[in-house]
C-alpha cells in the first residue's frame, strides 16, 4: 500500500523534473558560405558568427583553413583573434591558444573547438550547427 | 468603547489562544558574553536579510526578466523611478554587507567550537544559510545583465557543469539550456525571488529552533576565570533576558545598519554597466568579492582539480564538527583545529587580495 502511494507520488515527481529539463536542440550541420579566397587572403582573417550568434574566426593555417570558435573551453569565456601574435587570447584567465586553436598557456582542458572547411572554386564554406 | 471591547472579545474568540502560555518563548536567559559584538553577528545576516526581502519585493515591481528588457529594466529603476536608485543601492550594499556578516559569524563559531556536541547538525544548517546566500548572491548579480554579471552567469554555469557525473544534467538545469539566455534569466529571477527565500526561511526557522532547543552556545574556553560551566552561569546570576535587553539591542544593531545602508548608497550607489554582449567578455573579469578566492583558485590549477578541489573543501567545511572530533582525538590538546582555521582564513584573504589587485 505504502509502496504503491509512493511510487505514485514519484511518478508524478518525474513529470514535474521533465517539465524543468528542456529538451536538447537537434543539431544538424549546415553548409554556410563564409567568404571567397581571394577575400581571406585580404583580410588574413574572417570573423563571422554561428548560427547561434557566436563569433568564429575563419583563419588560414600551415596545416589548412581552420574555422576555430571563440568560446573558450575552460568557462565560456569569448577568446578574442590577436593576428599581431598569430594567437587567441582569453581574458578570463589569461589562456592564450596558437593558431590551430591548441592550448598554449592556462587551465582551459581542451583545444578551441573547430569547425569542418571546404572550400570550392575559391569559395569557401563552414559547416556549422543549426 | 463597547464596540472596541466587542471587537477585541471576537478577535479572542477567533483565535482562542492563552497568551500567557508564550510568554515563556521571549523569557529566555541570554548569557552575559552575548553583551560582546562578535556574539551578535547572527541576528544581523538576520536583519539584513529582511532588508533584503522589502528592497527586493519593491525592485520586482519594475524588474523585468528577459535578455532584451532586463537592462533596460535597471536603468529605469535607476534613473528614472523616484528613489529608484536608493532602494537598489540599499539592496546591492545590503546583500554585500550579509554575505560579510554570515562569514563573520561562521568564523566566530568555528574560533569559539560552538559548533561541538550537541549543536553538529546546526553547523550544517549554519553551511547550508552560508551557501544559500552565496547562491543569491551569484543569481541577483546576473539578473542585472550588465557585461560582468552576464559573464559571471557564463563562468559560473560552466564551473557547475564541471561537476562530476551530475554537471552537465545540472547545468542545463540551472541554464534552462545548453547555454545562458533568455531561459537562464528567468529561472535565476524565479531561484532568486521565489526559490531561495522560501529556503532561506526554512533553514533559519530550523537554525534559530536548534538555538532555542540547546540553548546559546556557553564557551567554557572564554570563562576560564569565572570557573563555570555550561548551564551554571543562569544559577550565578550571569544571564539577561532575552526580551526586552536582547531584542533592543539587536533593534539599535539594525538601526545602525540602515544608517550604514543609507551612508553607503549615498556615498557608492549601485554601479550599472555596459548591457551584456555574448560576443565581448570584458577585458578585466572579475566575480563579486566574495568569488574572488574561488577565481584565483581556478587561474591556479587545471579544471577539474579546481572544481574537484572546491567540492572537497565544502564537504570538509560541511562535516567540520566530525573532522574536528577525529583531530582533536588524533591530536589531543594540540588545538588543530584553530591553527587549521587560521591558515584557512589566512589563505582566503590572501586569494582575495590577490585577485582584487591582479
Amino acid at each position: 500500500m505504502i509502496f504503491g502511494v509512493l511510487v505514485s507520488y514519484a511518478t508524478a515527481a518525474s513529470y514535474g523534473l521533465q517539465f524543468l529539463f528542456p529538451r536538447r536542440e537537434r543539431r544538424t550541420p549546415q553548409r554556410v558560405y563564409i567568404t571567397s579566397r581571394t577575400h581571406l587572403e585580404e583580410e588574413g582573417a574572417k570573423k563571422f558568427r554561428d548560427l547561434r550568434g557566436h563569433d568564429v574566426v575563419l583563419v588560414q593555417t600551415a596545416g589548412g583553413l581552420r574555422a576555430i570558435s571563440t568560446t573558450c573551453t575552460h568557462l565560456g569565456c569569448h577568446v578574442y583573434w590577436e593576428p599581431e601574435h598569430n594567437r587567441f587570447f582569453c581574458p578570463c584567465h589569461n589562456a592564450v591558444f596558437d593558431v590551430d586553436g591548441n592550448v598554449v598557456v592556462g587551465p582551459p582542458p581542451r583545444p578551441l573547438q573547430q569547425y569542418a572547411v571546404e572550400e570550392d572554386e575559391g569559395s569557401i564554406f563552414v559547416m556549422l550547427d543549426a | 468603547m463597547p464596540n472596541m471591547r466587542r471587537a477585541v472579545n471576537w478577535a479572542k474568540r477567533s483565535f482562542p489562544l492563552d497568551l500567557d502560555e508564550f510568554k515563556h518563548l521571549t523569557a529566555e536567559a541570554i548569557p552575559m558574553h552575548l553583551k560582546h559584538w562578535w556574539f551578535a553577528l547572527g541576528g544581523t545576516p538576520l536583519y539584513l536579510f529582511v532588508v533584503q526581502a522589502m528592497t527586493g519585493i519593491i525592485l520586482t515591481f519594475y524588474y523585468s526578466p528577459s535578455p532584451g528588457t532586463a537592462y533596460q529594466s535597471v536603468a529605469h529603476i535607476t534613473n528614472e523611478v523616484r528613489f529608484g536608485w536608493y532602494i537598489r543601492s540599499v539592496h546591492h550594499w545590503a546583500a554585500n554587507l550579509m554575505v560579510l556578516a554570515v562569514l563573520m559569524h561562521v568564523v566566530r563559531v568555528f574560533f569559539t567550537r560552538a559548533y561541538r556536541k550537541p549543536r553538529e547538525m546546526n553547523w550544517m544548517f549554519g553551511v547550508a544559510i552560508l551557501l544559500t546566500v552565496f547562491t543569491f548572491g551569484f543569481t541577483g548579480y546576473s539578473l542585472v545583465y550588465e557585461q560582468l554579471s552576464y559573464w559571471a552567469a557564463v563562468v559560473g554555469t560552466n564551473i557547475a557543469e564541471a561537476t562530476p557525473v551530475v554537471g552537465h544534467m545540472m547545468a542545463r538545469f540551472i541554464r534552462g539550456g545548453d547555454e545562458v539566455g533568455a531561459n537562464t534569466l528567468t529561472r535565476f529571477f524565479v531561484l532568486h525571488i521565489g526559490v531561495l527565500p522560501t529556503v532561506m526561511v526554512i533553514l533559519l526557522g530550523f537554525h534559530v529552533l536548534q538555538i532555542r532547543l540547546h540553548g546559546v552556545h556557553f564557551d567554557v574556553a572564554i570563562h576560564a576565570d569565572a570557573d563555570l560551566d555550561e548551564g551554571d552561569e543562569e544559577e550565578a546570576g550571569k544571564t539577561f533576558p532575552f526580551f526586552p535587553d536582547h531584542v533592543m539591542t539587536e533593534l539599535i544593531i539594525g538601526m545602525t545598519l540602515t544608517i550604514l545602508l543609507t551612508v553607503l548608497a549615498l556615498i557608492a550607489p549601485a554601479p550599472l554597466g555596459q548591457m551584456a554582449d555574448p560576443n565581448v567578455t570584458p577585458e578585466h573579469i572579475k566575480p563579486e568579492w566574495y568569488f574572488f578566492p574561488m577565481f584565483r583558485w581556478l587561474k591556479l590549477t587545471s579544471f577539474t582539480v579546481g572544481v574537484l578541489g572546491a567540492m572537497v573543501f565544502v564537504t570538509i567545511f560541511l562535516f567540520w564538527p566530525v573532522v574536528d572530533r577525529l583531530l582533536e582525538r588524533a591530536f589531543p590538546n594540540k588545538h588543530a583545529t584553530v591553527w587549521i582555521g587560521i591558515v584557512g582564513v589566512l589563505i582566503l584573504i590572501a586569494f582575495t587580495i590577490w585577485e582584487l589587485f591582479v
